[in-house]
C-alpha cells in the first residue's frame, strides 16, 4: 500500500472521514509545533498555538480551494496565529519598575526562566548543549519578528524562498532580504553574548 | 559577479542549495572579495550555531481529537458548502434579475401574452391601462359560479367515496372479528378436551397405584390381611 498524499487525505476528509484529518495532524504537528516554538520562544505557548492552528485548519479545510497547496496554507494559518499572539502578548505585557521582568510571566515556564534558573544554579554548566538552545532562543527572540519568521521557515522548516513568499504573501526578493538581514542581526546578538563557533566546538 | 548580486544569493548559498553554476560563481567572487568573504564566514558560523537547536517532540497532550466530529456532515454544513460553491453565480443572477425588474418597473412596462406572441408596451400610465381594459365583471361572475359548482360536486363525490370506504372497512372488521371469535372458541374447546383427557388419565393412574399399593401391603403383611380376613369371618 502506498502512502496517501496530503491531497488524498484532504479529499477523504471532505467526504466525511475524520480519521483522515487525524492522519494529517499526525503528519504535520511536529513541523507546526517546532515552527511555533522557535517563533514564539517557548513550548507551552507554542503548544497552545499548534492546537489552535489545527482547530482552525479543521474548520477551514473544506474551503481550501487548491488541496495541493496544503502545506503553505497550513504555515500561513500558523504564522497568522503566531503573529496575532505576539501582538496580543505585547499589548498585555506590563513593565514593572521594581520587579525583574522574567518573574512576571503568567505561570508558563519559558526559556528565559530556564536560563535564569540554570545560571543561578550551575554557573559551571554554561557550556551545556541545553544552555546553547536557551541562548539561541533568546537571541532569536531579540531580532525583528519578520526576519525571525523567515529564518525559522527557511532554516528550520526547510521551505524555499518562493514557498516562504507564498506563505507570507510577500515578494520572493523581500523574503531573501529579510533572511539576510535577520542573519546579520542574529550574528550581532550572538557576538554580543560572546557566542562564536570556537566556543562550541571542542 | 558583483557584491550586490552575491548578497541576493546569500540565503541559498549559505544553505548549500544554490545550483552548481551559480554556486561556482559565488565561490569565485568570495575568493577575490575580502569583504564578502568575511561576511560569508560570519554568516556561515551563525547558521552552524543555529543547527545546535534540535526539534522538539510533540507531547502527548498535543494529539488532536476533534470531539463530536465523527458523524458525517450535517445538513447545515452541506447547505453552507453549497452556498460557498454557488454563492458567486447566484449573486450575479440575483443582481441581474433585480436590475431587469428595476428597468421594467421604472419604464412602467406592460407585458402581455396573446396568440403565441409576447407584447411589451413601455411608458403607459396606470389610468391609460384601466381605460383599455374590457369589462371583466360578468365573465368573472360566470367563472366563479362554474367553479363553485364544480368544487361542490367534487366535495360531494369525495364524501360519498369516503362513506363507501367506511362501510367497507366496518364490514371487513366485522368479518375479521367473527373469524377471530370462531378461532378462539375452537381453541378453547380443544383445550377443554385435552384437559378432560388428561384428568381421566390421571385418575386411571391413581387408581392403578392404589391397587398396586394394596397388593404390596397384602404381600408383606399376610398377618394383617389374615386378621382382616379373620375379622371378616
Amino acid at each position: 500500500m502506498s502512502v496517501l498524499s496530503d491531497r488524498e487525505l484532504i479529499e477523504s476528509f471532505r467526504q466525511g472521514d475524520t480519521g483522515a484529518f487525524n492522519l494529517l495532524v499526525w503528519r504535520w504537528q511536529k513541523q507546526v509545533l517546532n515552527f511555533l516554538v522557535r517563533y514564539v520562544g517557548n513550548i507551552p505557548e507554542a503548544e497552545d498555538l499548534t492546537q489552535q492552528t489545527f482547530l482552525k485548519v479543521f474548520k477551514k479545510l473544506r474551503g481550501l480551494k487548491d488541496s495541493r497547496k496544503f502545506s503553505p496554507w497550513l504555515y500561513q494559518i500558523a504564522s497568522n496565529q503566531a503573529r496575532d499572539h505576539l501582538r496580543h502578548r505585547k499589548k498585555q505585557a506590563t513593565v514593572s519598575l521594581n520587579r525583574p521582568i522574567n518573574k512576571n510571566s503568567k505561570g508558563s515556564v519559558s526559556f528565559d526562566q530556564v536560563l535564569t534558573d540554570s545560571e543561578e544554579r550551575n554557573p559551571e554548566q554554561v557550556l551545556e548543549q541545553n544552555h546553547l538552545q536557551v541562548v539561541l532562543n533568546r537571541s532569536l527572540q531579540e531580532i525583528n519578528e519578520e526576519q525571525r519568521m523567515v529564518i525559522v521557515l527557511r532554516f528550520y522548516q526547510g521551505l524555499k524562498f518562493q514557498e516562504i513568499a507564498d506563505v507570507l504573501q510577500i515578494p520572493e526578493g523581500t523574503a531573501k532580504t529579510r533572511f539576510y538581514f535577520g542573519l546579520k542581526a542574529l550574528r550581532a546578538v550572538l557576538k554580543r553574548r560572546g557566542l562564536t563557533k570556537e566556543v562550541w566546538q571542542p | 559577479m558583483t557584491c550586490d548580486e552575491v548578497k541576493s544569493l546569500w540565503g541559498d548559498y549559505l544553505l548549500d542549495e544554490l545550483p552548481s553554476d551559480q554556486s561556482k560563481r559565488v565561490k569565485e567572487h568570495i575568493q577575490t572579495c575580502q569583504a564578502c568573504r568575511a561576511e560569508f564566514l560570519e554568516l556561515k558560523e551563525t547558521i552552524h550555531l543555529l543547527g545546535h537547536w534540535p526539534d522538539v517532540e510533540p507531547s502527548q497532550k498535543l494529539l488532536f481529537v476533534p470531539a463530536l466530529t465523527t458523524q458525517s456532515r450535517t445538513i447545515r454544513e452541506k447547505w453552507l458548502s453549497f452556498w460557498e460553491d454557488w454563492r458567486q453565480p447566484i449573486r450575479w443572477a440575483a443582481a441581474f434579475g433585480v436590475v431587469i425588474l428595476l428597468i421594467l418597473g421604472l419604464s412602467k412596462t406592460e407585458l402581455s401574452y396573446k396568440n403565441g406572441h409576447f407584447q411589451f408596451a413601455f411608458g403607459r400610465s396606470v389610468s391609460e391601462r384601466k381605460a383599455v381594459e374590457p369589462n371583466w365583471e360578468p365573465i368573472l361572475n360566470r367563472y366563479q359560479a362554474e367553479t363553485v359548482a364544480a368544487v361542490s360536486q367534487l366535495i360531494q363525490a369525495s364524501e360519498m367515496r369516503q362513506q363507501k370506504n367506511l362501510l367497507l372497512a366496518i364490514d371487513h372488521l366485522n368479518q375479521q372479528w367473527y373469524q377471530q371469535r370462531q378461532n378462539d372458541l375452537r381453541l378453547i374447546a380443544t383445550g377443554f378436551q385435552a384437559l378432560k383427557a388428561e384428568s381421566e388419565n390421571r385418575t386411571l393412574q391413581t387408581s392403578r397405584l392404589v391397587q398396586w399399593l394394596v397388593q404390596q401391603q397384602e404381600a408383606f403383611n399376610p398377618v394383617h390381611s389374615q386378621k382382616i380376613e379373620w375379622r371378616k369371618k
